[in-house]
């Protein structure tokens, strides 16, 4: 991990595996969704919609998965101040707004035929709107500290503050009895669902996490060049 | 130090300019103003959560008072060179800023209860719920402060960062039944908030 927080190892390391990974993303994307939208069976109660799933539930899991690693990247820049986990927690956080923008919208769209409304006030719900909430105000907190050395910190602070947010979504849905459906893939018990479901969940879960990946390395580079840009310009001055 | 610090932010906020009184006029007038929206009947029905919403709309503008002058006429740097625990030090001035924005807020609020034709057993409850919301939500409202201590456009930036911390509490405040959740809330936040206002406070200064 510290090997890799050096920038320019990261840009050497992440030239050679961007190919291979975006391919990879790209494939099992494919694969997934062929799977999703036409080779799975559609649900005895919901029909057609449940493919929606194939898409809201990795979103969801991806929503919560760029906050994680903007948190532990924030832990990691206040402890060992690697620039670069700076800029992996800053960066992140429109992507993660994106993810969290997809889940509530599919979720929508899938509640209005199956609960018969757009929106509900349920628990699970309302802890992802605040979670998107959160990705915005941490967004227009870094864009007012942009370029400045001390608003690294405190973004980095807000972030870890945020992460209270994370296990209450994760387990709204146990804590309180609510509208949206229990966990059903990691639950003591084991997996409530059946494998001809599971395998496009899955895929498109990992094909989700590798473009988060790939737009992460992308905009990773682009931020550090951004920075030289800056730097070339500052020093000419 | 600490009931000096504690002492020292009542007094300058009573003081003029101190704005203490502001606050709870600004409560008030919210209050008011959602009558006029809703109309009577509707008042009356929803009271207690028209107060709570009001009295967080108060705190957020209690915020900026909060570190901002001290941050500004350098108070804050001498702050850091005492030998006591800095978060020490943040405890006292949120205690303060509670005692001296939020407190004339709750005194206000059995009376505007009353002008809702509250029962007496409506009003002690809304009055129980604010009393133990109001101070993680100052608590919670001094992190804001402290992230935008510095930077250009405070106010707003405040306002849109610690709206979604103030949502499970705002949830917790008009269900009936949940002060246990409130005190837990209480004692989570003020931890939290003296450790990050201490080391926001030390990075905004350097």
């Amino acid at each position: 991990m510290h090997r890799l927080a050096n920038p320019a190892k990261f840009l050497r390391i992440s030239d050679r595996l961007f190919p291979w990974l975006s391919l990879l993303a790209f494939a099992i994307l494919m694969y997934g969704l062929a799977q999703a939208l036409f080779i799975s069976p559609p649900d005895y109660q919901q029909g057609d919609s449940v493919r929606i799933m194939y898409v809201h539930v990795p979103a969801a899991w991806l929503s919560m998965m760029i906050y994680t690693i903007m948190a532990a990247a924030s832990a990691s820049f206040l402890i060992w101040r690697h620039s670069l986990a700076d800029i992996i927690a800053r960066v992140s956080a429109p992507l993660g707004a994106g993810f969290t923008l997809i889940t509530l919208v599919t979720g929508a769209i899938w509640g209005k035929p199956m609960w018969g409304a757009w929106w509900v006030w349920d628990a699970r719900l309302t802890s992802v709107l605040i979670l998107f909430f959160m990705y915005i105000g941490y967004i227009a907190l870094s864009d007012s500290y942009a370029h400045q050395e001390r608003g690294k910190k405190i973004c980095a602070i807000m972030a870890l503050v945020g992460f209270v947010n994370i296990p209450v979504i994760r387990f709204s849905v146990e804590w309180w009895n609510t509208l949206h459906q229990p966990a059903s893939i990691i639950r003591s018990g084991g997996v409530a669902i059946d494998s001809s479901m599971l395998i496009p969940l899955f895929s498109m879960g990992a094909a989700f996490t590798l473009l988060y990946f790939c737009l992460l390395i992308i905009r990773v580079k682009t931020a550090l060049i951004q920075q030289k840009i800056r730097r070339i310009r500052f020093n000419s001055i | 130090m600490f009931f000096a610090i504690l002492a020292q932010t009542i007094k300058l906020s009573f003081r003029k300019g101190g704005g203490a009184l502001g606050a709870a006029a600004f409560y008030v007038i919210v209050v008011t103003l959602f009558t006029f929206a809703l109309g009577a009947e509707a008042t009356a029905k929803y009271a207690a959560a028209i107060m709570c919403v009001s009295l967080l709309f108060a705190t957020i503008t209690t915020l900026p008072l909060l570190f901002e002058r001290d941050h500004e006429d350098g108070t804050l740097e001498q702050l850091l060179l005492q030998p006591v625990l800095l978060e020490l030090l943040v405890l006292a001035k949120i205690i303060g800023q509670w005692c001296s924005h939020i407190v004339p807020i709750l005194l206000v609020s059995p009376l505007l209860a009353l002008m809702a034709d509250m029962s007496v057993v409506q009003m002690q409850d809304s009055f129980l719920m604010l009393l133990l919301a109001s101070p993680t939500l100052v608590a919670i409202g001094a992190i804001s402060a402290a992230l935008t201590l510095g930077s250009k456009r405070g106010g707003l930036l405040q306002a849109l960062v610690v709206m979604p911390f103030y949502v499970p509490v705002l949830i917790f405040a008009t269900t009936s039944n949940s002060s246990a959740f409130l005190v837990g809330m209480i004692c989570a936040s003020l931890p939290i908030a003296c450790y990050s206002c201490a080391a926001l406070a030390r990075v905004s200064v350097d």
